[in-house]
């Protein structure tokens, strides 16, 4: 195999990327400076070797400790779980939320062996443990699908008896979209799930 | 060609690409169906919110012969199915009757597999949490039953002596079914005794309205079962499943 079909073969395995994108990817990269392609193997290797997962929330970092945990001016009363790393940085973007962060790395999924040992339940369950009464609300931002759901379900009855207050992300209309289009099954929710006015 | 609409259950979905998913559907009038569905996750995607697992629909898409993944046009919601993800034992028996079905290697059309698959996720949305257990193992074995692999409980497998209400015999699982007393002295199965053949009997004939004992044992007998005549590989749900059932407190006779 070529070195150009190997950069291609690995660029073709990243989400996103088919053989025809990877291969124009490696001419793009080829018809630039040398640099260029230096420059990206270096990145690459650089977070390959530096980035791990935050010891106290799963979330990525350069450090033990990601800089969302480290920060004194959280609130550390309040831990949101998410399902991906990724979505920390969702949360984060919209400035609306002060608390700490817990990273499960993925929901349940029977189908595909996952169950509560695979995913970063007992360092999320031994954090509230630990904090003594310290944390006060645990929001479960777990995605709005049956599996997110399920994994909500499992954990709000694992961290209830512990004296937690156990919340779950709202759910119904998307800002700015007109409810005519809008399917069934998000109207019903947003229905069960209105508020007072 | 044009597409095709025909009633379908979602067992699975896969994130493809960055905007697409790819669908796993059972369908009324052609079985097992992967179909694609592109720009699905883009935000602005119309009904990706409504196909979420185990839902029921009206699924149009363009079926193309000999090939295995086709392309969604269009999925209109009957049955949303919102509450199984509430329980956890209503999750983790819906996930494995999924599992059974996508797994069975005969993709033709089975009218009476997706009329019992849409009866099982029913009941399985619907029951109560203390039959949760018993309700996951009978529509398991409805569904095996209605794939063709119904296990013969009421006479030998072996001798064709049909077996007595009070008799202890053994499962022998290549035969799909009870050896009698008589013929279970040299067989490996596990001993089955009256009281365990009723509720086997009871859950392979859909009457789950009352908790389970031993449901773990049960499971097991159902997994081998399973194992020998449904499935060519392992299912993880079972033992997703087996997980959550409560433990069984002392040896069945």
């Amino acid at each position: 195999m070529s070195v150009i079909d190997q950069l291609s073969t690995e660029l073709a395995r990243l989400p996103g990327i088919g053989p025809k994108t990877a291969l124009r990817l490696v001419h793009h990269l080829l018809k630039g400076s040398r640099e260029q392609p230096r420059r990206l193997a270096r990145a690459l290797e650089e977070v390959a070797d530096r980035v791990r997962a935050c010891r106290v929330c799963g979330n990525f970092t350069e450090h033990e400790e990601c800089e969302v945990c480290v920060n004194p001016r959280r609130d550390a009363s309040i831990v949101c779980v998410v399902e991906e790393a990724f979505e920390v940085g969702a949360i984060e973007r919209t400035g609306q939320y002060r608390g700490l962060f817990h990273v499960l790395g993925g929901h349940l999924a029977p189908l595909d062996g996952v169950g509560p040992n695979e995913l970063n339940v007992a360092s999320l369950l031994g954090r509230i443990r630990d904090a003594r009464g310290g944390v006060n609300e645990v929001i479960l931002a777990t995605n709005a699908s049956v599996e997110g759901e399920a994994t909500a379900v499992y954990l709000e009855e694992m961290i209830r008896p512990m004296g937690a207050r156990v919340s779950r992300l709202a759910r119904g209309i998307p800002v700015g979209s007109d409810l005519e289009y809008v399917d069934g099954t998000t109207i019903a929710e947003a229905l069960a799930g209105r508020r007072e006015m | 060609m044009p597409p095709i609409t025909t009633s379908a259950v979602l067992l699975r979905t896969y994130d493809y690409s960055e905007t697409s998913r790819i669908y796993r559907f059972y369908t009324e009038r052609h079985g097992l169906l992967g179909v694609m569905a592109k720009g699905i996750r883009g935000r602005s995607a119309k009904g990706s919110a409504s196909l979420a697992t185990f839902v029921t629909g009206h699924l149009t898409v363009y079926v193309k012969p000999e090939r295995d993944l086709h392309t969604m046009k269009d999925f209109e919601v009957v049955n949303g199915r919102g509450r199984m993800g509430t329980h956890m034992l209503r999750f983790g028996g819906a996930s494995a009757v999924g599992e059974v079905v996508s797994a069975h290697t005969d993709r033709e059309p089975n009218s009476e597999l997706f009329e019992t698959l849409e009866r099982t996720l029913d009941r399985l949305e619907s029951a109560p949490p203390d039959v949760l257990a018993a309700v996951s193992l009978s529509s398991l074995w409805q569904v095996v039953g209605a794939l063709g692999f119904s296990p013969e409980l009421g006479v030998c497998v072996l001798c064709g002596t049909a077996l007595d209400h009070e008799e202890v015999g053994r499962f022998d699982f290549p035969a799909g079914g009870m050896r009698c007393a008589a013929c279970a002295a040299d067989g490996a199965g596990p001993r089955i005794g009256p009281q365990a053949r009723r509720t086997l009997g009871g859950l392979v004939d859909g009457r789950d309205d009352g908790p389970v004992t031993f449901a773990r044992r049960h499971l097991s007998i159902l997994s081998d079962f399973i194992a020998y005549h449904v499935a060519s590989r392992p299912l993880k749900s079972l033992q997703f499943l087996g997980d959550l059932l409560p433990p069984d407190e002392v040896e069945p006779s």
